[in-house]
C-alpha cells in the first residue's frame, strides 16, 4: 500500500469513523474512552488492596498500586481493544468491500488509530497523575515512544491475522476473546513478575506485551528498566509479528471478496 | 489511456465442504481441496477504450456484475487477464457504506475518499457534490432521515465528483426520480466526451441504444452476442420474447390441459394496472385496467413509428357519473407531459354512468416518431365539463413503455409529420419520404 495522499484520507476518515461510531448518540462521547480505564483502575485498585490485601514487594510500586496498575493496564488496553475489534472490521464492512475498490488493509489499521487516540489521551492523564503523586518526569519518559510504537507494530500484526482469518473462520471472534483472557494473566498487570513462579516464568519470556508493560512503568513510575536484551526480544517481536501479518492479510484478502 | 480489457476471463465460485478449506488453499496453492465448482463467467473476451461507452446486458444471473466487479478488481479472474489502465470510479451500489447514523456530509466525505480523493480535493469538490445532489440541509443531517431518492442522489453526486478516467455504472442510473436520471445522463454524456470509459450495466435497452458504443450480452456466464447497439439489442430482444413466449406457451398448454373448457374464454385477460406510483381522485369512479395494444389487440412492448396503436382504459363508476370523461396523459422520460387526451376532447362525449357499470375506452392512434426513449401513461377518469369537472381517478405512470428507434434521426422530441419542396433554379424535387405519401 502506497502512502499516497488518498489512502491517507481514507485511513484518517474510516478511523474518525470508528472512534465516533464507538460514541454515536452518547452525550459523554469520546469521554468514554477515559472514564473506561479510570473506572476499571478503581474497581481493581479497590478488590486488590482492600478486598484481597495483596501486598507488594517494597522495591515495586507498592507505594502508589493505582499508578502501577494503570501503567500496565494501559498498554494492555490497547492491545487487546484493537484485537477485538479488528476482529470483526473486514467482515463488518462486507457491503463495502463488495461493491467499491477498498484497500482492505486500511480497516484494521483504522481500528487501531481509533484506539491509539484514546490511549495517547489516557497515557497523558497517567503522566499527569504520576508527576501529581511525586514521580517527576525523567528523561526515561523519552522511552514512552519508543515501546509504544512497538505495541503498535506487535498490535497491528497480530490483528491483521485476526481481521483476516474471521473472514474465512467465523469462530476467530471466539478463540480470540478466550485466549486474551488467558494472555492477560500471563502478563504482570496486577501482579509484579517477582509473583510468578516455575513454568510461568518462561510464558512470561514470551510474552511481547510484558516487555511494553515493564518499559511504560520504568518511564513513568521510575522503576527498574527493562535489559537491552527486553528490548531486543520486543523489537523481534515486533518485526516478525508486523511481517507475518501483513503477508498473512495479503493472501487472505485476495478471496473477500469471493468469501463475503 | 484509460482502458479495461478483458481477455478470455472466466470466473468460477468454489464451494467449500468447510470454509477453512478454502482459506488452506489460498494459503497453499496447487492443492486444491475438496470443492465444487460454479462458473459465473465463461471465456469473456471484450474491450472498452478510451471514450467508448460499453453496455452489458443480459437477464439476472448471466453473469454483469461479476464482470463489473472484475473489472474494478474487486474480483480477480479464475482464468484469464483483465488489463484495467486508468483511474476508475465504481458504482456497484449506491450508498454501500453509508453509515445511517452519519450525516449526508460525513458519509459524502468518507464515499470520496473511497473512490481515491485526498482530503483537500473533498474540500475543494464539496460545493460541486452538494450542489449536484440538490438535496439542501439534509446533507447535515444523518442519514436515517434520508428518502431512498436522496440517498442516489448523494451517493451518485460523490461518484461522479472525482473525475474519473474509467467509470463503471451497476444499474445505479435506473433509481432516482425521472428528473434527477436526466441530469445523470447529460453527466454521462459530458464525461463521454471528455474521453472517459464506461462500462454499464443496464436493463434498459434505451439507454443502451441512446448511450453505448458497444454491447455486450452476456446469457449464463458467455457471451452470447456483442457488437453494435442496435444490432444486438434486437437480437436480445427477439430471444427474449421468444423465451417469453415458450414459457407462456407451456404455461396455457398446462393450463388448457389440465382444465375444461372455459365458458366464452377471452383471447386476451382483461388487462389490471400494472404500476400504481400515485393516485389521486373523488374515488367515485375508478380506472380498473389499462393497456397499450397493437391493432389485433396484443400487448405492445414497444411502441413503434407509423403503427396504429390502442389505448386501452377500464373504467368503473362507484357511484352515478353524470357526465364522464375518460383521458390519460403520456409522459416522456424526462417526467414531462407529453401529450395527451380524452373523450370530451376527441368529440365522443360519454353516457351518463350509473354505480356499478363499467366501460371499455379505446383510443386508436396513428403513432408518430418519437425520440426512443420511455413513456408512461397516466390514464384518468373525471365527471364534469372540460371547462369544470372533477378528478374521480388519476392514476400516475401506470404503465411504462419504450419506443422503438426509427429509421431517421429524430431532433428534439418528436419528428413532424412533413413534405419537402424545394424551387430554385434547380426546379422542384419531390420529397421522397414514405411516411407522408
Amino acid at each position: 500500500m502506497a502512502l499516497s495522499s488518498p489512502t491517507v484520507t481514507l485511513l484518517f476518515q474510516f478511523a474518525v469513523r470508528d472512534f465516533k461510531q464507538r460514541y454515536v448518540g452518547s452525550v459523554l462521547g469520546w469521554v468514554w474512552s477515559v472514564v473506561h480505564p479510570l473506572v476499571l483502575l478503581a474497581v481493581y485498585t479497590f478488590l486488590f488492596r482492600q478486598a484481597f490485601g495483596a501486598r507488594l514487594p517494597p522495591d515495586e510500586a507498592a507505594e502508589n498500586y493505582p499508578l502501577f496498575l494503570l501503567a500496565g493496564l494501559l498498554p494492555w488496553l490497547l492491545f487487546s481493544e484493537t484485537l477485538t475489534r479488528a476482529a470483526t472490521c473486514v467482515t463488518d464492512h462486507s457491503a463495502l468491500i463488495k461493491a467499491s475498490v477498498l484497500p482492505s488493509e486500511t480497516l484494521p489499521i483504522s481500528v487501531l488509530a481509533s484506539t491509539l487516540f484514546g490511549h495517547v489521551l489516557s497515557v497523558v492523564i497517567l503522566i499527569l497523575a504520576a508527576t501529581g503523586w511525586g514521580h517527576l518526569p525523567s528523561k526515561a519518559l523519552a522511552l514512552i515512544p519508543v515501546f509504544l510504537i512497538l505495541l503498535v507494530m506487535v498490535s497491528l500484526g497480530v490483528a491483521l491475522v485476526v481481521a483476516g482469518l474471521q473472514v474465512y473462520l467465523r469462530d476467530t471472534v471466539q478463540i480470540l476473546s478466550v485466549s486474551l483472557t488467558a494472555w492477560f494473566w500471563a502478563t504482570p498487570i496486577f501482579l509484579p513478575e517477582a509473583f510468578y513462579r516455575g513454568p510461568f516464568e518462561t510464558v512470561l519470556d514470551w510474552n511481547p506485551i510484558r516487555y511494553v508493560v515493564l518499559g511504560y512503568r520504568a518511564a513513568i513510575l521510575g522503576s527498574r528498566l527493562p535489559s537491552a536484551a527486553d528490548v531486543a526480544v520486543l523489537s523481534a517481536f515486533a518485526l516478525a509479528g508486523l511481517a507475518v501479518g501483513w503477508l498473512f492479510f495479503r493472501r487472505a484478502k485476495r478471496g473477500f471478496a469471493d468469501v463475503m | 489511456m484509460a482502458k479495461v480489457i478483458f481477455n478470455a476471463v472466466s470466473k468460477s465460485y468454489s464451494a467449500y465442504s468447510r470454509p477453512s478449506d478454502r482459506l488452506r488453499e489460498l494459503l497453499r496453492p496447487g492443492r486444491p481441496r475438496h470443492r465444487s465448482e460454479f462458473w459465473a463467467l465463461r471465456d469473456v473476451t471484450f474491450e472498452a477504450g478510451r471514450g467508448d461507452v460499453v453496455c452489458l446486458i443480459g437477464e439476472n444471473g448471466s453473469g454483469k456484475s461479476t464482470a463489473l466487479q472484475l473489472a474494478a478488481g474487486i474480483l480477480r479472474p479464475t482464468v484469464g487477464t483483465v488489463d484495467v489502465d486508468g483511474r476508475i470510479s465504481v458504482l456497484l451500489e449506491l450508498g454501500a457504506g453509508f453509515h445511517p447514523e452519519f450525516t449526508g456530509r460525513e458519509n459524502a466525505r468518507l464515499s470520496a475518499a473511497l473512490h481515491g480523493l485526498s482530503n483537500l480535493e473533498i474540500s475543494r469538490r464539496f460545493a460541486e457534490i452538494e450542489e449536484f445532489a440538490d438535496i439542501g440541509d439534509f446533507i447535515d443531517k444523518p442519514v436515517t432521515t434520508y428518502s431512498t431518492g436522496m440517498v442516489v442522489r448523494l451517493a451518485f453526486a460523490v461518484a461522479i465528483s472525482v473525475e474519473p478516467e474509467i467509470l463503471l455504472v451497476d444499474e445505479a442510473l435506473a433509481v432516482g426520480d425521472f428528473y434527477f436520471r436526466q441530469r445523470c445522463m447529460r453527466r454521462v454524456h459530458e464525461l463521454r466526451r471528455r474521453g472517459v470509459t464506461i462500462v454499464f450495466v443496464t436493463h434498459s435497452m434505451a439507454d443502451v441504444e441512446a448511450l453505448g458504443s458497444h454491447v455486450v450480452w452476456l446469457d449464463d456466464g458467455r457471451v452470447a452476442d456483442q457488437g453494435a447497439p442496435r444490432d444486438v439489442v434486437r437480437k436480445y430482444l427477439a430471444t427474449m420474447h421468444a423465451r417469453d413466449r415458450a414459457v407462456q406457451g407451456a404455461a396455457n398448454d398446462e393450463a388448457a390441459a389440465s382444465s375444461k373448457p372455459v365458458p366464452e374464454a377471452a383471447p386476451h385477460p382483461e388487462p389490471g394496472i400494472p404500476n400504481v406510483e400515485g393516485r389521486l381522485g373523488t374515488g367515485r369512479a375508478e380506472v380498473t385496467g389499462m393497456a397499450v395494444l397493437d391493432d389485433s389487440g396484443r400487448p405492445l412492448r414497444e411502441l413503434s413509428p407509423n403503427q396504429l396503436t390502442t389505448v386501452r382504459i377500464i373504467v368503473q363508476a362507484r357511484d352515478d357519473i353524470a357526465q364522464p370523461n375518460v383521458g390519460f396523459m403520456m409522459r416522456n422520460h424526462l417526467g414531462i407531459d407529453f401529450a395527451g387526451s380524452n373523450t370530451a376532447r376527441e368529440g365522443c362525449p360519454m353516457e351518463p354512468m350509473r354505480a356499478g357499470e363499467r366501460r371499455t375506452v379505446d383510443f386508436r392512434i396513428a403513432m408518430p416518431e418519437l425520440y426512443p426513449g420511455s413513456f408512461s401513461f397516466a390514464p384518468a377518469i373525471s365527471d364534469g365539463a372540460l371547462s369544470d369537472y372533477e378528478i374521480c381517478d388519476w392514476i400516475d405512470n401506470a404503465l411504462a413503455i419504450p419506443m422503438a428507434r426509427s429509421a431517421g434521426e429524430i431532433y428534439g422530441y418528436m419528428h413532424l409529420p412533413c413534405q419537402v419542396e424545394i424551387s430554385g433554379p434547380g426546379g422542384l424535387v419531390p420529397s421522397d419520404n414514405p411516411d407522408v405519401r
